[in-house]
């Protein structure tokens, strides 16, 4: 039972030792000019301390309604192309619908021009 | 290999959803007039072929199908036809008043043919959560078709009420049903009432969640005291849209009843009968007493609508196979009228614009007698005057409560008809005897003249043969 999880594991001891060591290097090695710009928690133009009813730019959640959209058929896919070969045609074909689904919405978010964003 | 001849109409209708969107998505790069026909034929084509398919399940298709997702018995192929027949009237009603608010586009279209969709995946469902997929699919493109007219402000309003309390009552049900899970630990219809037939009388937990789902499909049908967004949504709503959420999303509801509480939970059907009689009293009284005080016709209708859910809901409360034959022939013919009630609407103007108080209404007697006769039609029908089929509903109700033994429920429910046969016929007294100070004239509705005036004879004819949907009816329930 036990032996099973040493493959997790191992995935998880890698994972923190590439993250770790990639960020040390960063850390290390970078160049450091810090504004109070830059030291800000987030810089994509959010005020971090403010009132919380401020005006939005409604933009923002297009794009990430949009993303989230298209992220998800990640998770999707990754099950399914390591099972393919267990699913055979009768999963290609299930796939390839979602895929005719998902690109006639992409179709029609690009020909709305949702994806301008001027 | 894998037959798809259970989910052919699912199929045609999501076919014709990514044709429509696909049309909409080229939309400057084709020609405008090309469009103008081309998306209200393809949604036509899509539900024409749905009904064809459902028409043509046979005995032999029938049965669960995808591990025990989805049940073609007869009451799927009696009421997918019927969803996927209303959906083709409502759209040849509306399409061309929508063109003319300029709402006529794609969205329209591919929203219509969701929210039918949905409405047929509730109808077909054997599973409690392809049951829940299919009342979302619905409720979702209910909210947006209802703000579809976004710079309108009551439209808003109007969704926004319908989507706050629309997704507290889901919460609701899912709650109920996650409760019913954990009891039986299994979410197939069918199993669930063998499992609480297992558990005996008496168990506390099965009792709170037939509460939990009974209020949630009582919101979903509007019937009181959950009746609020009712009368909101019908007058906010641009009114082919309100022609749509009277009429489908209501065999949907009866659907749910039928599969959820009538089958699911028949077990518990000492608990919720008691409950659901109430439901049903309060909602003839709200319904009827309410509609007497309204001026705008689309809010008569509204609480008209909270009446009559209050008669379907006395034949599921019955308990028997006979009253649910009975709620099931009331929600079918309900909608038959309603359609055409909401279809003379959209084909009649007043002063050049749509008619919105009864007043409006005066003078069509003289001015356009073949509308007003089917007005009358509608009205006598829903008032439930003999021989119109809409006396055939409110009998069959009655009965079925008398053979149950509910004596002092049935004379209430008659004496709520009566108040009600009183603002039915007031419209009737305001087309036939008030004087005109403006003449009513027939909006530009050419095509479906004759689907109206068929739609509006229907209610004639089936009432001098009651016995004809009255047999389907009894066809779909048999067990």
């Amino acid at each position: 039972m036990l032996p099973n999880y040493l493959t997790v594991l191992v995935y998880l001891l890698v994972g923190i030792v590439i993250g770790g060591a990639l960020l040390t290097l960063g850390f290390l090695l970078g160049p450091k000019q810090p504004d109070a710009t830059k030291s800000q928690p987030y810089e994509c133009g959010f005020e971090a301390f403010q009132d919380a009813r401020m005006k939005f730019e409604v933009r923002y959640y297009l794009v990430a309604i949009l993303f989230i959209l298209f992220d998800l058929e990640m998770t999707f896919l990754f099950p399914w192309a390591v099972a393919l070969r267990r699913i055979g045609w009768p999963g290609f074909g299930a796939m390839m619908l979602f895929l005719l689904v998902l690109v006639v919405g992409f179709l029609y978010e690009w020909g709305k021009g949702g994806l301008e964003w001027e | 290999m894998m037959s798809f001849s259970a989910v052919a109409p699912e199929i045609w209708i999501a076919a014709g959803v990514l044709a429509v969107v696909g049309f909409e998505a080229l939309r400057s790069r084709l020609p405008g007039n090309f469009l103008k026909t081309a998306i209200p034929a393809t949604a036509l084509l899509a539900l024409a072929l749905a009904l064809i398919e459902a028409l043509f399940w046979n005995g032999a298709s029938q049965g669960v199908f995808y591990d025990g997702s989805l049940v073609i018995d007869a009451f799927s192929r009696l009421f997918v036809a019927a969803a996927c027949l209303g959906a083709l009237i409502i759209l040849f009603y509306s399409v061309t008043d929508m063109e003319r608010h300029g709402l006529g586009r794609g969205e329209y279209h591919a929203l219509v043919l969701t929210a039918t969709l949905g409405v047929v995946v509730i109808i077909t469902a054997a599973n409690l959560l392809v049951l829940y997929l299919g009342l979302e699919l619905l409720s979702l493109s209910l909210y947006t078709l209802i703000s579809i007219d976004r710079e309108r402000i009551p439209a808003a309003e109007a969704a926004m009420k319908y989507f706050f309390l629309g997704a507290i009552a889901s919460g609701v049900l899912l709650y109920g049903l996650s409760l019913l899970y954990g009891l039986s630990g299994t979410l197939s219809i069918a199993r669930l009432s063998v499992d609480l037939v297992a558990m005996g009388p008496g168990a506390l937990l099965a009792w709170v969640a037939a509460v939990f789902v009974l209020v949630a499909l009582a919101f979903k049908f509007g019937a009181a005291p959950f009746h609020m967004w009712v009368p909101d949504v019908y007058e906010g709503a641009p009114t082919p849209i309100t022609l749509f959420v009277a009429t489908l999303p209501e065999l949907a509801s009866i659907a749910l009843f039928v599969r959820l509480l009538s089958s699911g939970l028949s077990p518990l059907v000492r608990d919720w009968s008691g409950m659901l009689i109430g439901i049903a009293v309060l909602s003839l009284l709200v319904g009827n007493l309410g509609a007497l005080l309204q001026t705008n016709f689309k809010r008569l209708l509204a609480y008209s609508a909270i009446g009559h859910v209050g008669f379907i809901l006395l034949g599921i409360a019955t308990g028997t196979i006979r009253g649910e034959v009975a709620a099931v022939y009331y929600t079918l013919v309900y909608v038959l009228m309603t359609a055409v009630a909401f279809g003379l609407l959209l084909a009649l103007r007043a002063r050049g614009r749509e008619i919105e108080a009864i007043d409006d209404l005066a003078g069509l007697g003289q001015s356009q007698p073949w509308w007003s006769l089917l007005m009358l039609f509608a009205m006598f029908s829903l008032a439930g005057v003999p021989p119109f089929v809409g006396f055939w509903a409110k009998l069959a109700v009655l009965r079925a409560l008398l053979a149950a033994g509910f004596p002092v429920v049935a004379v209430f429910a008659v004496l709520m008809a009566v108040v009600g046969a009183f603002y039915y016929l007031r419209v009737v007294k305001v087309m036939y005897f008030d004087r005109a100070d403006h003449p009513l004239v027939r909006g530009n509705f050419s095509l479906p003249e004759l689907v109206l005036s068929l739609n509006g004879l229907a209610l004639f004819i089936l009432g001098l043969v009651p016995n004809s949907l009255w047999g389907l009816c009894t066809w779909a329930i048999r067990r």
